[in-house]
């Protein structure tokens, strides 16, 4: 039963997943050479990680402290992988939403990656094995996302 | 030719007396509903749909720091750099003495209590559809709120644009009450009114005037790079989103593929997240009832 269980979890978050990729995200092509692309699908992993996790908090995915563990796992893996990708100079790119604070501001730019990495980094040691624990940990983490585009992300 | 310059001297004058006729701050005619004692509970509300600590709060004020209403954000316009006032309760340097008339000419009119014309970067041609009763709420919440003693920056504008009477003739043109568009209704009455979306969602004329024929199609941020969205339901804006998609991001700021609400938009939903859902229900609803515009 647990075990069914699990398996309808995985497969709804892929769903979920595969529809948040088909909304208004286009998919782009990973590109070692060109971290704007990187940048584009490590937000896109982190954003269907995020909405894995707040589907087993609103109940409309069955929670699972494996899954659960994993969508932290993922958010912290784009964590510590996006804060590497934003050399001087990608500022231009028309594709990129990254803000031209993340240039004239860098040491604010660089705190609040730190935090997320550290964040994320706890959330995914915290191990959450049941959903009050897992929603304690979320919340927290989840806050970085606005924190950081408010100041360091455009819209195009 | 002496009889010609009188002429044109005698009509540069009525022209210039009929422009300063014409300009003359407009004020609210007492009413019984000023004498009302406004309901602080609903005045909250008032407040948060208002989005009042977006632009009032101390630039980088959290918590619950963003209910003291210092003032001193900064609006870099194609005009010049606007500074945000002290609206909190202090007496002295916020608008502690203000009656609920005061805050409705402010408001409704853009006059303050001493006659003048505030500049539009106060959302005026907004608040201009709010109810008289949701004033009088309001001020008696705004009375709760803490007091600072932070004194107001001096906006810094060009020469032209520091003659504040000229703003009179700018009204004429751009302030009223009417409704602009959709269904009637309590999403209208929020957008159009307190929620005061256009200002940053619709394109703006020269004279920096709100483009009714580009209502909510998305604008340039008058600061730096990047666009506000287009929110109406055109394929470029919310076409793909249910009402419950932006209920939920006016709630938590994640879009349906739980991307997250960036720039100033993340202080919006801090003050969206504050209302009851039936207002964001109805918001998401007025939203969808847009005519879909491409973005400009």
């Amino acid at each position: 039963m647990k075990y069914s269980m699990r398996i309808l979890a995985v497969a709804t978050a892929a769903t979920l997943a595969v529809s948040a990729n088909a909304g208004s995200h286009n998919l782009v092509t990973a590109d070692v050479n060109d971290p704007v692309t990187l940048r584009i699908n490590i937000m896109q992993n982190i954003g269907a990680a995020t909405g894995l996790s707040a589907g087993m908090l609103k109940w409309e995915v069955p929670f699972d402290p494996i899954t659960a563990q994993a969508a932290l796992a993922t958010i912290n893996t784009g964590a510590l992988a996006l804060a590497g990708l934003f050399p001087a100079g990608a500022a231009e790119n028309m594709r990129s939403t990254a803000g031209p604070a993340i240039w004239s501001d860098t040491a604010g730019f660089n705190t609040a990656m730190a935090k997320f990495i550290a964040d994320s980094s706890a959330a995914k040691a915290a191990a959450p094995g049941t959903i009050d624990e897992f929603e304690a940990v979320f919340t927290e983490l989840a806050g970085n996302c606005k924190a950081c585009h408010k100041s360091y992300r455009i819209k195009r | 030719m002496h009889k010609l310059l009188k002429l044109t001297l005698a009509f540069a004058a009525l022209v210039a007396g009929a422009l300063w006729i014409f300009s003359a701050p407009a004020t609210l005619p007492d009413n019984a509903v000023f004498t009302q004692t406004g309901d602080v509970q609903k005045g909250r509300d008032v407040f948060y749909a208002g989005g009042c600590a977006s632009c009032h709060a101390a630039p980088k004020a959290q918590g619950t720091d963003k209910l003291v209403l210092t003032g001193g954000r900064k609006f870099p316009s194609g005009f010049g750099t606007f500074y945000a006032p002290n609206i909190s309760s202090d007496v002295d340097f916020g608008i502690g003495d203000w009656s609920a008339r005061d805050l409705a000419n402010a408001m409704l009119n853009g006059v303050s209590p001493d006659g003048q014309h505030y500049y539009p970067a106060f959302p005026y041609t907004s608040y201009s559809r709010v109810k008289l009763e949701d004033i009088v709420d309001l001020r008696a919440f705004l009375a709760t709120l803490p007091a600072s003693s932070q004194a107001n920056q001096a906006h810094d504008l060009p020469l032209p644009f520091r003659f504040r009477r000229a703003l009179g003739l700018w009204k004429l043109l751009y302030l009223n009450d009417d409704p602009i568009s959709g269904e009637p209704s309590r999403g209208q009455y929020l957008v159009e009114g307190l929620a005061h979306c256009a200002q940053c969602h619709t394109s703006r004329t020269v004279l920096g005037g709100l483009k009714p024929t580009q209502w909510m199609s998305g604008a340039p941020l008058p600061e730096g790079k990047g666009r506000v969205p287009n929110i109406t339901p055109h394929a470029d804006g919310l076409a793909q989103w249910s009402i419950g998609d932006i209920t939920e991001y006016l709630e938590s700021g994640f879009t349906p593929d739980y991307d997250s609400a960036s720039g100033v938009m993340v202080d919006v939903v801090e003050s969206t997240a504050q209302l009851s859902d039936e207002d964001r229900i109805a918001i998401a609803t007025y939203l969808k009832s847009l005519a879909p515009l491409p973005k400009p």
